[in-house]
């Protein structure tokens, strides 16, 4: 990489310019029908070139990390650029000086053993997932899931002293449940997500147990009335919310007024008893790195203080417009269609303003206070298509599809089904009055969220 | 493409490879690929990205399982090693199988297909692809409350080799163009979003500037309209006519997606869900007056598959004939158990994804009402118009999708427009309730349909005509 950097830059073509190589090795299997349907593995290595003159950007990406692959990928950046088309900006790359913090040491967000999983080993991880769910409840007669390794090596330099290099595996355990008992059928789910061997090996059947718990539990449900109940929403059907409300504090969108944190900066967006962080080093964090992909150290930042808004997050580009300093949130990520769903580090596309981890902080309560102390509420197990109706609103709908339960008088009485979570973010964020201890991360279909469980009063749902 | 080896011998290469090391079956896709993505907001070039690749993916059946594997380093060694790796991964997923996968017998196609392009995008110079779009959005900024306007143009081009154990040969240069205009207004507290996407396989003419421009300001004033509408009441359980701008996402969302057959087996449990009418095969849906189909060789859509991933020729599937169910989106794999041809129904984003069952233009077919008349003869009701996006339960039979405008129908005719409306249903009521089908058919492009672990986002053409069905509108959550 250094030999591509100095050659490109002996050019002098352009003011700035940054080079950004990633490789991942990418391993999974696909569960069906209680078993593995197949196994698959993808090994993919990239570049990606952004130059910078007179004020205009060009990007260009190539899919090897060879010397003629990164002068393709500057060729195409540089004319780009040389183009001179829209507004000149007042930007720059990113700079050491653009953080927050000073380097801090390298974390190891990497684990070898994980990096070293076979395709054998995982089948067999899979299978003892796949039995621990059929043995739990003698109704479960299908299983679908997957397991996923991903590891991954990037590193970034530019003309403006950065130079940055980590490395980093994760994997991620998913397995749904069909349970049947007579005419009754309903379904259950669980996931791991994790960056360490010894996590994953000891937890694999506790996934298929869970799944089959719920499963079993969401048999023969009723269908509520419409109406505004308390909620308690538990770690398992938190992704989506989370993505959406971290989507709230992402400075970009703030900036952009898509927000409904826009205008609330140093404002009550949420109840006392909340507090978030985005933490791109969360131990064990899915989205943990040493350095976000602009080569700038990740780090804690506190979003939300006992519900006050403090802070949005940022990559260099948002830190300059809002007058801060970057919080090592500039990730390359896939913005819309065109560019490669791969897992791992991207080099597709240019970086942009992203969370790592979103965190809601555990508090002081105990999960079996909560449900004891819910005079009429549901546990929320499991929720699918949650949708933004309208991002500057807050407003949002969300589907329960399953191991949700009606809680009357503190005691949890059957299941729930057939409506819908029909109500705003910030009257969610408002309304929670309760916040447990646990804290789990939890992930589907390549999101993760990072949350305890919480109770939040009077929320809308509409069962039709 | 590699200097020294070209696309067929690559696959030759790895065919002989998986066939040496005991596979039953093998499928070498490769291809090469490049996406120019173009994304403009006011008067700024946001980002600009020209993202190029080049690889291999290759597919077995070893030991009663699927295996698969893909690179991007295409010397021989490398190509070799990949398909060790396919094989290898088959072998350790069959080992624990109790039942192996079988496919469904089909006649080796061979082919040559090249997407017919008018204007090749690379012949637009850059600097006026970016000043059309900075046309577009001077022109979506119809007033200050439009505080932010996007403007976006995506071309994909792909040239794909597809050879299998079998003796396919599908080799296929394909090239789709599409554009995204975006408004967001706010004003005294009020926020609306107005969007619309345009595009279709060929070269620069689908997204033809000039059309592009000249609808920008439409746009830009349907969300000032909508700013200043009212907020939509409860309105409840109505008669609802859909024009086709409306209609399409939902037709993607409760026809498409529960038509893909492993839906319908249950494999898609653990991601996007099932499908309601498992087991319904020959059964009534819907009314009468509903027949839907999925198509791939309709040149010009964005859903445009003359060919799928396993060199299958799409041809026409009737999914809903007349109200009755009778047939779903098949891989090979799938038509063998379901004892049906395969329909050409597998797709994936590129050679380094698996080929996974996708919809190609999916669509609702024409009945003999004109549009106006449908609404002339609705005596109370509702008309919307475009769709901010969906929310749909697991088994596509509770649906939620928001429109853009929603209009009363008072006595038959068109009135007050409401913001924020909510659009609900059950698929089978809102099927059985179709009675009014019209014949302008309109496919339109949906851009980022997503499915497979990791997500695999693609292009696929919805649509139908203007109908009339019932459903319940309810108001966002503000």
């Amino acid at each position: 990489m250094e030999r591509v950097f100095e050659e490109l830059s002996r050019r002098n073509e352009v003011d700035q310019l940054e080079i950004y190589c990633s490789s991942n090795r990418i391993m999974a299997i696909r569960i069906v029908n209680t078993e593995i349907l197949e196994s698959k593995l993808n090994m993919d290595s990239g570049i990606g070139v952004r130059v910078l003159k007179d004020g205009f950007i060009g990007y260009a990406s190539g899919t090897s990390l060879t010397i003629e692959a990164a002068r393709e990928a500057y060729g195409k950046a540089t004319k780009v650029a040389n183009s001179k088309m829209g507004e000149k900006e007042n930007i720059s790359f990113a700079r050491p000086s653009d953080s927050k913090i000073e380097r801090l040491p390298n974390s190891s967000f990497s684990d070898d053993r994980v990096r070293d999983l076979q395709d054998e080993e995982l089948a067999g991880l899979g299978k003892r997932m796949i039995d621990s769910a059929l043995a739990h409840d003698r109704r479960v007669y299908d299983c679908s899931g997957s397991i996923t390794v991903v590891g991954y090596e990037f590193a970034t330099v530019n003309s403006n002293g950065i130079d940055s290099h980590d490395l980093g595996d994760y994997v991620y355990a998913t397995l749904t449940s069909m349970t049947k008992d007579g005419d009754l059928i309903a379904q259950g789910f669980d996931t791991l997500v994790t960056r360490k061997y010894s996590k994953l090996v000891e937890g694999v059947e506790h996934v298929g147990e869970k799944s089959a718990e719920m499963s079993a539990g969401s048999l023969g449900p009723k269908q509520p009335p419409s109406g505004k109940y308390d909620m308690i929403y538990t770690p398992s059907c938190m992704s989506l919310t989370m993505r959406n409300l971290a989507g709230m504090a992402n400075a970009q969108r703030v900036h952009d007024g898509l927000s409904m944190f826009t205008e609330y900066l140093g404002r009550q967006v949420a109840s006392d008893v909340v507090s978030v962080v985005e933490d791109g080093r969360f131990e064990d964090g899915k989205g943990s790195a040493t350095f976000d992909d602009e080569g700038l150290p990740t780090m804690r930042t506190v979003i939300i203080e006992n519900g006050l808004l403090k802070s949005f997050f940022h990559d260099s580009y948002t830190s300059k417009m809002f007058g801060v300093r970057s919080t090592g949130n500039g990730f390359r990520v896939l913005t819309q269609v065109g560019g490669s769903t791969l897992e791992g580090k991207r080099y597709d596309f240019p970086p942009t303003c992203s969370s790592a981890n979103f965190v809601i902080l555990p508090g002081d309560s105990n999960e079996e206070e909560i449900i004891q102390d819910t005079k009429r509420g549901i546990i929320i197990g499991w929720t699918r298509y949650e949708r933004l109706l309208n991002s500057r609103a807050g407003a949002f709908t969300s589907n329960a599809r399953s191991g949700n339960l009606m809680v009357e008088n503190g005691e949890v009485k059957y299941p729930v089904h057939g409506f819908r979570i029909h109500d705003n973010y910030m009257n969610l964020l408002k309304s929670i009055d309760l916040v447990a201890k646990n804290l789990e991360q939890k992930g589907h279909w390549g999101t993760a969220s990072i949350s305890p469980t919480f109770r939040t009063r009077a929320i809308q749902i509409i069962s039709i | 493409m590699n200097n020294t080896i070209s696309m067929d011998d690559l696959a030759d290469l790895i065919l002989e490879k998986a066939s040496k090391e005991g596979a039953t079956y093998c499928e070498a896709r490769v291809e090469e690929f490049s996406n120019e993505t173009i994304n403009v907001e006011g008067r700024l070039l946001k980002s600009s990205f020209d993202y190029s690749s080049k690889g291999v993916g290759i597919r077995v059946i070893a030991d009663g399982a699927w295996g698969f594997s893909s690179t991007t380093k295409l010397d021989n060694l490398s190509i070799e090693d990949a398909a060790g790796h396919a094989m290898k991964m088959a072998r350790s997923a069959g080992v624990r199988r109790k039942t192996p996968v079988t496919i469904r017998k089909v006649k080796p196609a061979r082919d040559n297909v090249v997407t017919r392009v008018k204007q090749k995008f690379s012949d637009v110079d850059f600097r006026d692809k970016v000043s059309a779009l900075v046309e577009c959005n001077r022109r979506l900024k119809v007033s200050d409350e439009v505080i932010k306007t996007t403007a976006t143009m995506v071309e994909v081009k792909s040239h794909k080799y597809i050879a299998t154990s079998e003796g396919a040969r599908i080799n296929f240069k394909h090239s789709m163009a599409f554009s995204t205009l975006s408004a967001f207004g706010f004003s005294s507290g009020v926020s609306e979003l107005a969007t619309l996407e345009a595009g279709g396989s060929g070269g620069y003419e689908a997204v033809e500037s000039g059309l592009l421009i000249h609808s920008s300001e439409s746009v830009g004033q349907r969300v000032v309209r909508l700013l200043k509408a009212k907020a939509c009441p409860n309105i409840g359980e109505t008669p609802i006519v859909m024009d086709p701008s409306f209609l399409a996402l939902l037709v993607h969302e409760i026809i498409g997606h529960p038509s893909e057959a492993d839906r319908v087996l249950g494999w898609e449990y653990g991601w996007g869900g099932g499908s309601w009418w498992q087991g319904m095969l020959r059964q009534e849906v819907g009314s009468e007056l509903l027949s839907a189909v999925d198509e791939g060789d309709i040149k010009g859509t964005l859903g445009y598959t003359p060919y799928d991933d396993e060199a299958v020729k799409c041809a026409r599937t009737y999914l809903i004939r007349k109200g009755r169910l009778v047939g779903h989106i098949q891989s090979r794999q799938t038509a063998e158990m379901f004892g049906v041809d395969a329909t050409g129904g597998m797709r994936s984003f590129s050679f380094d994804s698996v080929p996974l069952i996708r919809m190609s233009n999916t669509f609702i077919l024409g009945g003999d009402w004109k549009s106006e008349e449908i609404i002339r003869e609705t005596k109370d009701g509702v008309f919307v118009k475009y769709y901010v996006g969906p929310s749909i339960d697991d088994k596509r039979f509770r649906w939620t999708v928001t429109p853009q405008e929603t209009y009363l129908i008072k006595n038959g005719e068109v009135s007050e427009l409401y913001r924020g409306a909510v659009v609900m249903g059950v698929a089978p009521d809102f099927f059985r309730s179709i009675d009014a089908v019209g014949e302008d058919v309109t496919i339109l492009p949906l851009t980022g349909c997503g499915k497979g672990d990791p997500e695999q986002l693609i292009c696929v053409g919805n649509g139908g005509p203007t109908l009339r069905s019932r459903a319940t509108i309810v108001p966002r959550g503000e």
